[in-house]
């Protein structure tokens, strides 16, 4: 490993290339501006990533030709240029996009990342974010690294060695936050019942989000938690030190907290610093179904755009229009279905655009897509209740349905579901 | 256990209860017309099965609100009572359905199998299906059974023991065969492409029709196949006649044939029976994707009613009118998805038999039901090609798909993608 300015680091990058960036709040931003800085001289460089924190200057208008950014699952900074079709997205599962890198299918040239400087054995710690990253880091041709004093040092396979990397850039710069969620009467209502489905000795995954912050809420007096989830966050942070998640009764990694990448406040990234509780591994662990439903009483709890009367979630688009992606979705919905006295859950407030939309919907937007499908479903939560719909016919998953639907809604979801169903 | 007649048999059987039938060729149709004649004298008996062969008493149009068809996977003769709304469907996973039994979900009073006489041992063995019949078996309160002569006796997870049984009624009773249809020049060149793609030392997993017949056809100079499927058939035994299925290169199960049931001529059942090549197991095995991702080199041969052009595949319905059901579809394209050089390969006609509509469409159908999700999905076949779509963009997927259509739709396909997809 060399160590260069951020100006040198990138001066190697050629017209054609693919980079992978290391995601979320570990988005190596020192080292994006300065490939931003020589766009004029690069044309179709590809940068491939996850959801990542941040301003993202290289899908602005102007990039156009010079960048092509490819979402694995994209955030609000890339959802216009993917909508506008500078940038695209690649349906996959998270679990699978270190299948993409080892197979060739991405093959990648560069790969930027954000880790520890070294400690004495030469390891560099991927901080917030290990995700794909030991995978990219093994599949690029060049590695290239912010080596950031202010990246906590997390543990578990998060770990880089310097020979692996070609050249290495000082800097301090803190990993992205992002603030507390505002939680509202019907994320409340939705937290409530939410919780009430999570039994003693669960083991949870969540996302990021008014919803799972409003679950936590109503946690407190529950025992012996876990944590196996893809993204952590602040508020399980807030659980831990409440001594609800203890992770003592977990069958596999028995007292760790497992997760993939994390997004939070400062408060976060200092739990994590050097904390053994907390391990992390590579979303081909994390998010696979025959790990998940070792895990007794997994509980997994995610939200969705839309959901039609026969099941069917959406959680990715709108319509035709690409909103985030599939992410782990789907992996943990099955790996909680076939966990022992697992329980996956769809939670979303119902309706959307200040009430005037159901979300509970007849058919999906044309276009839209199934993240989860109507044989994978299982538990959906609105702020008016809990339908359970495994095993339940269209007619008794149509009716169910419709009573956690908003009131304003229930007449006309109620007269398609008789035309169609025979309600 | 008793003997007793076949009205004795469902003398029992009382208004409200739930009864589970053995599915496709090892429908008991003695049983099934017992339970009709006594239908006069019953309310709002339930019956659950899966496709099952025969001519469907239980579902003719004077036994509503006697007779109430529970379908877990529709075949032809069920389709009408089910979209009259005399019968209804319950989308679940194949591999679901014995913990729908297990978790009470759907809770079993009787259930009439269809068997072998009990051998020296008091052993009867499931015959030409295996599917959840074990469970239910376990689960339901009472057991009626077919002993049938004429039931080919398989082997491996397909014993039933006499003393698990209450009421049997011995009958003489073939299994139902199944008769494929004309394979057209189009399947022929489906079969072509689809064959192509397996390696030698491939295990593959493929359902009934002329598809795939056609695939069988073009691999009889492979070698070392092995076959890990739902359902067996002709085309299989033929392939193990001409030695190119030996199973010898499975990584689990090796030298067997495995499979959770059959529908086929007389030859195949005459092959079953007694033959420890074929080894039948429950599709809580077959069809669990722990199971299937460990098999090298797995390939999922399925078919579909329609794919849009991102990749979302839908295969059991017709817009919002149900046509089949979800089986093991999306179970066998994961598990080969994950298995070391595996393919999961969706085949079907670029259009409907008489060529007015595409099969590949700019969206799916409204109501229709996604089967096998965009990022779930690997390769489609028609008969003008194939398409990867791993690791694809949108805008690469519809170019892909759009070159394996009907030349007939191309244009109008092309002309919404670059509305869409920024082709």
């Amino acid at each position: 490993m060399r160590i260069v300015s951020a100006q040198e680091a990138v001066s190697g990058i050629k017209s054609g290339q693919q980079i992978f960036l290391q995601g979320s709040a570990a988005v190596p931003e020192v080292l994006l501006e300065a490939l931003v800085a020589r766009a004029p001289e690069l044309q179709d460089v590809n940068v491939v990533s996850m959801h990542i924190e941040g301003p993202a200057p290289h899908v602005a208008p102007e990039m156009a030709g010079h960048f092509c950014h490819r979402a694995l699952f994209m955030g609000a900074n890339v959802r216009k240029a993917v909508n506008e079709g500078r940038a695209e997205f690649i349906p996959v599962f998270l679990s699978e996009i270190p299948l993409l890198f080892e197979r060739g299918v991405l093959p990648l040239d560069v790969c930027f990342i954000n880790v520890t400087p070294p400690d004495a054995h030469g390891f560099c710690s991927l901080g917030t974010a290990v995700d794909t990253v030991i995978t990219a880091v093994r599949c690029s041709k060049v590695v290239i690294a912010q080596l950031n004093k202010s990246m906590p040092r997390t543990l578990g396979d998060s770990f880089v060695h310097v020979s692996d990397i070609d050249l290495g850039v000082e800097v301090d710069a803190p990993p992205y936050q992002h603030a507390d969620p505002v939680i509202g009467d019907v994320e409340r209502h939705i937290g409530e019942y939410v919780a009430d489905l999570v039994q003693d000795e669960a083991c949870l995954q969540m996302g990021i989000g008014a919803i799972p912050a409003a679950v936590c809420q109503f946690l407190h007096e529950k025992k012996d938690l876990g944590i196996h989830t893809e993204m952590f966050t602040d508020v399980l942070v807030d659980l831990v030190e409440r001594g609800v998640v203890t992770c003592q009764r977990k069958d596999i990694d028995c007292g760790k907290i497992v997760v993939t990448f994390m997004v939070g406040t400062k408060r976060l990234y200092d739990f994590v610093d050097n904390n053994p509780m907390v391990e992390m591994r590579q979303v081909d662990y994390t998010n696979d179904t025959s790990v998940i439903r070792k895990l007794r009483r997994m509980t997994a709890i995610n939200s969705a755009i839309e959901i039609d009367l026969t099941g069917q979630v959406c959680a990715d688009s709108i319509g035709t229009r690409m909103y985030s992606g599939v992410g782990g979705q789907m992996d943990f919905v099955r790996g909680a279905s076939l966990a022992e006295e697992g329980r996956p859950i769809m939670a979303l407030p119902s309706t959307a655009s200040d009430g005037k939309v159901s979300r509970i919907t007849m058919a999906l937007k044309e276009g839209a897509g199934v993240t989860t499908t109507r044989s994978h479903v299982r538990y959906v939560v609105t702020e008016y209740g809990v339908a359970d719909l495994f095993g339940q016919s269209f007619r008794e998953r149509a009716k169910r349905l419709i009573a956690i639907a908003h009131p304003d809604f229930r007449d006309e979801l109620s007269a398609f579901a008789r035309k169609v169903y025979g309600l | 256990m008793l003997i007793v007649s076949a009205d004795e048999a469902v003398a029992g059987i009382e208004s409200g209860q739930q009864i589970y039938v053995h599915c496709a060729a090892a429908a008991p149709s003695v049983l099934l017309d017992a339970l009709c004649r006594r239908a006069p004298q019953l309310e709002d008996v339930k019956v659950v099965h899966l496709h099952c062969e025969g001519p469907h008493p239980h579902l003719a149009p004077e036994m509503q609100g006697h007779l109430f068809h529970r379908a877990l996977f529709i075949g032809p003769n069920a389709r009408d009572a089910i979209n009259a709304g005399r019968a209804e469907f319950i989308p679940v996973q194949l591999s679901d359905v014995p913990l729908l039994m297990e978790s009470g979900l759907l809770p079993l009073d009787a259930v009439f199998a269809n068997m072998t006489p009990p051998d020296e041992h008091g052993f009867c063995s499931l015959g030409t299906s295996v599917e959840s019949m074990q469970t239910a078996i376990r689960c339901a309160r009472t057991v009626i059974a077919q002993f049938n002569r004429s039931m080919p006796r398989t082997c491996g997870d397909s014993y039933v023991h006499v003393n698990q049984i209450d009421l049997a009624v011995e009958v003489e009773q073939p299994p139902y065969v199944y008769t494929p249809g004309e394979i057209s020049d189009t399947e022929r060149r489906i079969g072509e492409y689809v064959a192509d793609l397996i390696p030698d030392e491939a295990t593959l997993q493929m359902g009934i029709g002329a598809i795939p017949t056609a695939v069988g056809m073009c691999l009889a100079d492979k070698k070392h196949l092995g076959v890990h499927t739902e359902m067996f058939t002709d085309p299989l035994v033929e392939l193990v006649e001409k030695g190119a299925v030996d199973c010898s290169a499975k990584t689990l199960d090796p030298h067997k044939v495995v499979a959770a049931f059959m529908m086929g001529s007389p030859g195949l059942y005459k092959w079953v029976d007694g033959n420890p090549m074929l080894e039948l197991r429950g599709v809580d095995y077959t069809n669990d994707t722990a199971t299937i991702r460990k098999q090298r080199r797995m390939t999922a041969v399925n078919s579909a009613i329609e794919v849009d052009l991102t990749g979302q595949v839908c295969a059991d319905s017709l817009g919002h009118r149900i046509y089949s059901g979800v089986g093991g579809q999306m179970d066998f394209t994961r598990g080969a998805s994950l298995a070391p050089e595996g393919q999961a390969i969706i085949a079907l006609p670029s259009t409907t038999a008489d060529g007015k509509v595409s099969r590949i469409t700019w969206e799916l159908y409204d109501g229709a039901g996604v089967t096998v999700t965009r990022s779930s999905v690997r390769t489609i076949v028609t008969e003008y090609g194939v398409a990867q779509l791993f690791g694809q963009g949108f805008r690469e997927r519809a170019k892909r798909l759009i070159a394996i259509a009907h030349p007939d739709f191309r244009d109008e396909l092309t002309a919404y993608a670059k509305k869409y997809h920024e082709l």
